[in-house]
């Protein structure tokens, strides 16, 4: 009980223990806030994610099909200016005239003017007939000398589509002397003559450049063929410094997908146009979308510490309200244990708590009545234990006294007769008198003075010779009542009486520190360690206490009731004063034995009583 | 007593959760704030110089991809020497985390480039080196091999045995000595031709102009010329043409200004060896953040080049090279 007390205890104090009830709360709650909190962060992140993905698909849906309208309503305008331009008479009569007149070339400049004028998206408008003179919508333009118009890769396209316009994807136009322009070129042959339209790429280009799809997003374009149209890095993809995945734009058509992963994950939104063929890509980056989904994220995780703070102050609540009355409980069971019975507890808490309490209350009085019960059911059993052993002396002894005195009075001895009956009157009165365990020491050597006396007087002088010293500093002192008569008589039957010339006994009485020393030396046959120790280690003090109350002492012969007499002494000092006290034996075969008695010091006690 | 300590346990539980939390929210929170400060000193700010203008447009398409605002800045003119090295000076005080420097010059910028570097500021340099190690790399046209293309491609519209002369920029200067070295190797690589010499322009029209006409005067024989840039091209070209022997003297050239894409469809120029500004100004950029980031990047780094003819200069991949959407104009 005791060893594990002082550790224990000093733990608790510090920090709450491991198992305990406010570390079980504190995890228990903190393990549910951190699920529900985890579960939560991942749904909704999750969901922020689709949405956001979805939002952003959306728009960037819309977006590439409103760039494919605005594609198709500029290509849609070039197919309605080269209709007007086909459907001119004078036109006509000029590209199929070999001759057809300055009034003519007059007339047909004069419309391509004005067309131009409506349209600044416009970069050339051209009108080439058999005569080899083609007219432009500028008169201040002149034909690159370097160059053919049947080299032009839009002129074959025109030749071979056989009168149906052609666009041709961005190019350099550079029929015109010192000029390279960007351009989408629609053209078409006519009676012999071809017409063209240029389209300034840069209007398209500025268009496409301008859409912000997130700070890495881009758009891009590619024909029917998978070429690239427009790409804000083209020159990276020729130089193989960057990849495109035009291969999966024209396998998917129109519609959206992803692509790549991580930080470089992509959704790739394709609108298609009918009119060019060309499809119009947007690119996204995934992770830019979900900018906004990490803040949930965080607003989330900030969200969990809030609770988890939460969690620790109300488990400190529920502390304060389960746990601490249960540590006060426990401290005063801890008291209980120490032995301290009178301790009542008053706790409050929850109702739980104080009908513990309660019952420990209930419990802890059950045991203090129980308790004392049992002591003093105890000291009752000592007290008759004790007077059965005294009393078991004094009959036995006086029926052979009052024997030996009628023999002597037979003999007309009468002064041993007188000597004798004193001897044993006084023998009887310190026997009997008081009823007090303890008595001084003077009292016990008187005692066992007059017990020798009268053995002496029965056997002979010569045969049992004795001699008593006492320190007289202890003479004052307390003894346990009849201890050395028995050790007397002992020392008699086993020591002298078998020895033919008789012997001498020593009584000596003295203080060593805290213990009073009571010696008493035979000079007789001695006895061996085995007999000695079992003189002193018999059956235990019950049994004999029954033994003795059934008077089987009495019936038996004189060497074992003085046998049990030693004992008796030892039992009830040690019952009085406890194990450190009791008989031991200096003992050697023919030369004679000693007994020691010790007992402690008890001071000042004999001038109360 | 008791109630003391658990308060302090709770106290240190409440202290860790926070400390948690602020690290996991600290990683959700995306790097956008870990932008760097990039400096680009280029040799020329004006918008006539198409070269830089298209350096910067590949500059800027990378700093979008990459989440960067780098800084554009130089002196007006090439030839600013004095003013490219004022300028670099002025930021390197500054102490951005890079720089990517174009060198007006070899020798002049490399103090101020191992000073940079001594500052704690990766430096990349593009186009043009400086002397000394102190660039983490270099971004650059491999002269040597773009020298050997030009001298490739005389050889193949010029039969064995002819005469060629080459009219190059300045004499020093490392892009004039690799393409001239690079270009005699090629033309020794396909025959026997019959070399006049390298004659320098000091970068003007006029000189070079007059070094083609006085080499067609002194010798009739001359059966090709090769001009390592653009103003020493032109100078030839215009020579050639005046001189109306067209059909006799093949000119292979450097770069490709309007002028001279004319002269290549006037079958003036035969070929033009043209370089990639806008890989340059991207890769630079790129490789910079990579030398920020702590990767390894290559000493030297080819941004590559290309052999226009009459007959590829409309094909689609070098239709963008020689007329970029980049408008100077806008």
């Amino acid at each position: 009980m005791s060893e594990r007390g002082p550790a224990g205890r000093r733990r608790s104090t510090i920090l709450p223990r491991i198992g305990g009830i406010q570390a079980s709360i504190t995890a228990a709650l903190s393990m549910m806030v951190l699920i529900t909190i985890l579960f939560m962060s991942v749904a909704s992140y999750n969901v922020t994610r689709r949405v956001l993905v979805d939002t952003a698909q959306e728009y960037t849906a819309q977006l590439v099909t409103q760039l494919r309208a605005s594609i198709d309503s500029y290509i849609a305008n070039m197919k309605s200016i080269a209709e007007v331009i086909h459907r001119d008479s004078n036109v006509r009569r000029y590209v199929s005239d070999a001759d057809p007149g300055v009034d003519v070339r007059e007339s047909v400049f004069s419309l391509l003017n004005s067309v131009s004028q409506t349209r600044d998206d416009i970069s050339l408008l051209m009108v080439a007939g058999t005569n080899g003179d083609p007219v432009f919508h500028d008169d201040g333009l002149r034909m690159n000398p370097a160059v053919s118009l049947e080299q032009q890769r839009w002129f074959r396209s025109a030749a071979n589509a056989g009168g149906e316009p052609v666009i041709t994807p961005a190019q350099v136009q550079n029929i015109i002397a010192d000029r390279y322009r960007w351009v989408i070129s629609l053209s078409r042959t006519m009676a012999g003559g071809v017409l063209l339209v240029d389209l300034n790429f840069t209007i398209i280009e500025d268009l496409l450049a301008s859409v912000q799809l997130g700070n890495r997003g881009y758009v891009f374009v590619v024909s029917e063929t998978g070429a690239l149209v427009y790409h804000p890095q083209q020159q990276l993809i020729f130089s193989n410094l960057r990849d495109e995945r035009i291969a999966e734009v024209m396998a998917i058509g129109r519609g959206s997908f992803t692509a790549g992963y991580g930080s470089d994950e992509q959704i790739y939104t394709v609108a298609h146009s009918e009119s060019t063929g060309w499809k119009v890509v947007g690119v996204n980056y995934v992770e830019e979308l979900l900018a906004d989904a990490r803040d949930v994220l965080v607003l989330y995780v900030l969200f969990g510490f809030l609770c988890f703070v939460l969690v620790v102050l109300l488990s400190q609540l529920l502390t304060v309200r389960i746990s601490y009355p249960i540590r006060r409980l426990r401290e005063s069971m801890k008291a209980v244990e120490q032995g301290n019975f009178d301790i009542q507890v008053d706790v409050r808490g929850g109702a739980e708590v104080v009908d513990l309490s309660r019952d420990f209350n209930i419990m802890i009085g059950e045991i203090k009545s129980l308790m004392r019960q049992n002591s003093a059911r105890q000291a009752e059993m000592r007290q008759s234990e004790l007077k059965a052993l005294q009393n078991q002396i004094t009959p036995h002894f006086v029926y052979n006294t009052l024997d030996s005195i009628i023999w002597m009075a037979e003999g007309r001895e009468y002064e041993r007769v007188i000597t004798m009956t004193s001897a044993l009157a006084r023998l009887l009165r310190l026997s009997i008198s008081q009823g007090n365990e303890l008595i001084p020491v003077s009292a016990e050597l008187e005692h066992v003075e007059n017990y020798l006396t009268i053995q002496r007087m029965r056997y002979s002088p010569e045969k049992v010779d004795f001699h008593i010293e006492a320190d007289p500093a202890v003479l004052g002192q307390e003894t346990l009542r009849i201890v050395l008569q028995p050790l007397v008589e002992n020392a008699i039957y086993h020591g002298l009486r078998t020895k033919d010339q008789g012997g001498h006994i020593v009584v000596r009485v003295f203080r060593d520190s805290d213990t009073l020393v009571c010696e008493v030396s035979d000079d007789g046959v001695g006895m061996p360690v085995e007999l000695a120790r079992s003189l002193l280690h018999g059956d235990a003090a019950a049994s004999r206490l029954k033994e003795v109350t059934a008077g089987r002492a009495r019936s038996g012969r004189t060497g074992e009731s003085s046998g049990v007499g030693v004992r008796n002494v030892h039992d009830r000092i040690r019952l009085y004063y406890g194990e450190a006290y009791g008989l031991s034996f200096e003992s050697e075969l023919g030369c004679g034995t000693t007994v020691i008695v010790r007992q402690p010091v008890l001071e000042k006690k004999l001038e109360s009583t | 007593m008791k109630i003391g300590t658990t308060i302090a346990a709770s106290i240190i539980t409440i202290v860790i959760a926070a400390l948690i939390t602020v690290f996991v929210v600290r990683s959700l929170m995306p790097a956008q704030e870990t932008s760097y400060d990039i400096v680009v000193v280029v040799k020329a700010m004006s918008p006539d110089m198409e070269f830089w203008e298209i350096v910067r447009a590949g500059i800027d398409t990378a700093a979008r991809e990459f989440g960067v605002e780098p800084r554009v800045t130089g002196p007006w003119l090439e030839r600013d020497i004095a003013d490219q090295i004022r300028i670099l000076s002025e930021i390197i005080d500054e102490r951005p985390d890079g720089v990517i420097l174009a060198a007006s010059d070899y020798e002049a910028l490399a103090p101020l480039a191992d000073r940079a570097v001594a500052a704690g500021i990766s430096l990349v340099t593009i186009d043009s080196a400086v002397a000394g190690d102190a660039a983490a790399s270099f971004v650059a046209t491999d002269n040597l091999r773009a020298g050997e293309r030009a001298g490739e491609a005389m050889a193949a519209v010029l039969p064995e045995g002819s005469t060629v002369a080459i009219v190059s920029h300045i004499e020093e200067v490392a892009t004039s000595i690799d393409r001239e070295y690079g270009a005699l190797r090629g033309l020794a690589r396909r025959g026997n031709y019959n070399f006049l010499g390298t004659y320098f322009s000091e970068n003007t029209l006029e000189l070079a102009y007059a070094h083609a006409e006085r080499l067609m005067n002194e010798h009739p024989d001359l059966g090709g010329i090769i001009g390592l840039n653009e103003t020493s091209t032109v100078g030839v070209a215009r020579a050639v043409r005046d001189a109306g022997k067209a059909s006799q003297v093949r000119v292979v050239g450097f770069d490709h200004s309007q002028e001279e894409i004319a002269f290549l469809e006037q079958d003036v120029i035969q070929a033009l060896i043209v370089q990639k500004p806008f890989n340059m100004g991207y890769v630079s950029l790129r490789t910079m953040i990579d030398v920020l980031e702590g990767r390894a990047v290559e000493q030297f780094i080819d941004t590559g080049s290309e052999l226009v003819t009459r007959e590829n200069m409309y094909d689609p991949e070098f239709q963008q090279l020689l007329f970029p959407f980049f408008d100077p104009a806008r």
